[in-house]
């Protein structure tokens, strides 16, 4: 473009509001005319259907089980997936509540919490499970892992097996607003022999490609508020 | 001298306009009845729009709706706002503490606007949107910022004709005073216990970059009375404030259109 035309072209969008001058005179901003691009009423995101083409590229991409879960209550509850072929991981079921504190999806939710949260839903779950004679986890490892998991915005875990279920590798995910609450998290597991940890590290690159794209779109509508006292 | 503008282009904002305006799909011929040019004008305007993502076929339908492209350039206009991401950690405590919505506004030109907020937990039913747009005197939040802007005393704004009489401006006068004092702003006519809706002042240098507002009754979701409520609202900004000082961020960072007129 010539001179004259970028002249133009400014002088255009500054009138509309698109562009406005910024404090020194001397350069551009992106102006306040652009909030007319929102429309009025904020929409009603179904969050599941904006999330499904980018589980299946996950799935594409490993040929692995990709798993979409949410915060509901105190719990954790998968409302997608994409199934891998032949053997593969069993424990997403859709639907299936979760606490917070199992698992590596449940803990990058947990993850995404703010600390007062995270010590009111603790403390409710220490209180209750305290009473049952039961000490479901090391409160300082946890803690560990949360931070972990803040910072990297993905977990890496391998599940014991049991007689129901396999060993198994899982990568996880948060979905963030642009707030950095959580909407949810995606998780992709596979049986230990096939999605080794050294296979989920080589295709790390392309996952975080996948899951940087669909938190562009989720940063552009506010999560769901958390009920962490309702069960 | 007026700047020349690009005709072709300002068909093209204009369809964007609209197209961000009508509540339903539109068709070429009506949005080019809208705009008052040719249906072949709005054609290549909608072309346009259409290529940058600002525009997609409703339904693979000849009418059209904005595309993705328009949301994600304002969205870009939030994060221009380094008081947002000072503000959210405080956000949330105060969303988590009081169990209502709890948001973050500033003032550009002549407007008060919605830049963050997060759900509160007693929030059930839909709350306002992001980037809603108030003018002064309508909401807390307006009252709050105004009150801390230099020049712009209650007598000021007389000047506007029909927007506020003289009685209005000695309540103004009045409510201006307790905001110095106070730091903040209740529904106008409530109190404490009553208030529907309670701003809080930012400031930076004795001037107001942002609101917060708590969108609710003043209660603690742990039971706590209003007063206590105010005063732990009052001691998170404080923090805020130490954090804005702390960085040593200039008050166009914070907000980068602080420098526009507040016009009345």
């Amino acid at each position: 473009m010539t001179k004259n035309m970028v002249h133009r072209a400014l002088s255009t969008l500054v009138e509309v509001g698109y562009l406005v001058r910024d404090h020194t005179g001397k350069r551009f901003e992106i102006g306040p005319g652009v909030l007319n691009l929102l429309g009025g009423e904020e929409e009603q995101i179904d969050f599941r259907a904006v999330c499904h083409p980018y589980l299946l590229r996950l799935h594409s991409a490993t040929e692995e089980s990709v798993f979409l879960s949410i915060i509901v209550g105190q719990h954790r509850v998968n409302i997608d997936s994409v199934e891998a072929e032949g053997r593969r991981v069993t424990y997403g079921l859709r639907g299936r509540s979760v606490p917070l504190y199992q698992t590596i999806t449940s803990r990058m939710l947990l993850a995404q919490l703010s600390d007062s949260e995270i010590k009111y839903y603790l403390a409710s779950v220490a209180s209750h499970t305290s009473s049952n004679g039961l000490d479901p986890f090391d409160s300082t490892q946890l803690w560990a892992e949360l931070g972990e998991f803040r910072q990297r915005g993905f977990g890496i875990a391998t599940t014991d097996g049991s007689l129901k279920q396999l060993r198994a590798n899982y990568a996880c995910f948060a979905l963030l607003d642009s707030l950095g609450r959580p909407h949810g998290a995606i998780s992709v597991g596979g049986p230990l022999e096939r999605f080794p940890t050294s296979r989920i590290k080589s295709l790390m690159p392309a996952m975080l490609k996948i899951v940087a794209e669909l938190n562009l779109v989720a940063k552009q509508f506010p999560a769901e508020p958390v009920f962490l006292h309702r069960n | 001298m007026e700047s020349p503008t690009n005709s072709s282009a300002s068909n093209v904002f204009s369809a964007l306009e609209i197209l961000n305006k009508v509540p339903n799909p539109i068709g070429v011929t009506e949005l080019g009845q809208s705009i008052g040019i040719p249906v072949s004008s709005a054609h290549r305007a909608l072309a346009t729009l259409e290529q940058s993502g600002f525009a997609v076929r409703y339904q693979s339908s000849s009418k059209w709706i904005p595309g993705p492209a328009g949301k994600q350039l304002a969205h870009s206009f939030f994060s221009r706002f380094h008081i947002r991401q000072l503000c959210v950690p405080y956000l949330r405590q105060l969303a988590y503490f009081t169990g209502e919505t709890v948001s973050l506004s500033v003032r550009v030109t002549d407007q008060i606007v919605r830049i963050a907020y997060v759900s509160g937990t007693k929030d059930v039913v839909s709350h306002r949107p992001l980037g809603e747009r108030r003018m002064f005197p309508d909401g807390t939040a307006s009252r709050v910022l105004y009150a801390f802007i230099e020049g712009m005393s209650p007598q000021s704004y007389s000047k506007r004709p029909g927007l506020i009489d003289q009685t209005e401006i000695m309540l103004l006068e009045q409510e201006y005073a307790a905001i110095h004092t106070y730091k903040f702003a209740l529904t106008p006519g409530s109190t404490l216990d009553t208030s529907e809706e309670t701003s809080f002042a930012v400031l930076l240098n004795d001037r107001a970059i942002a609101a917060i507002t708590i969108e609710g009754r003043l209660r603690g979701d742990d039971g706590s009375d209003p007063k206590t409520v105010i005063n732990q609202t009052l001691s998170l900004i404080k923090n805020i404030e130490a954090d804005a000082h702390a960085e040593g961020v200039t008050k166009s960072q914070f907000n980068p259109y602080d420098h526009l007129p507040a016009s009345l």
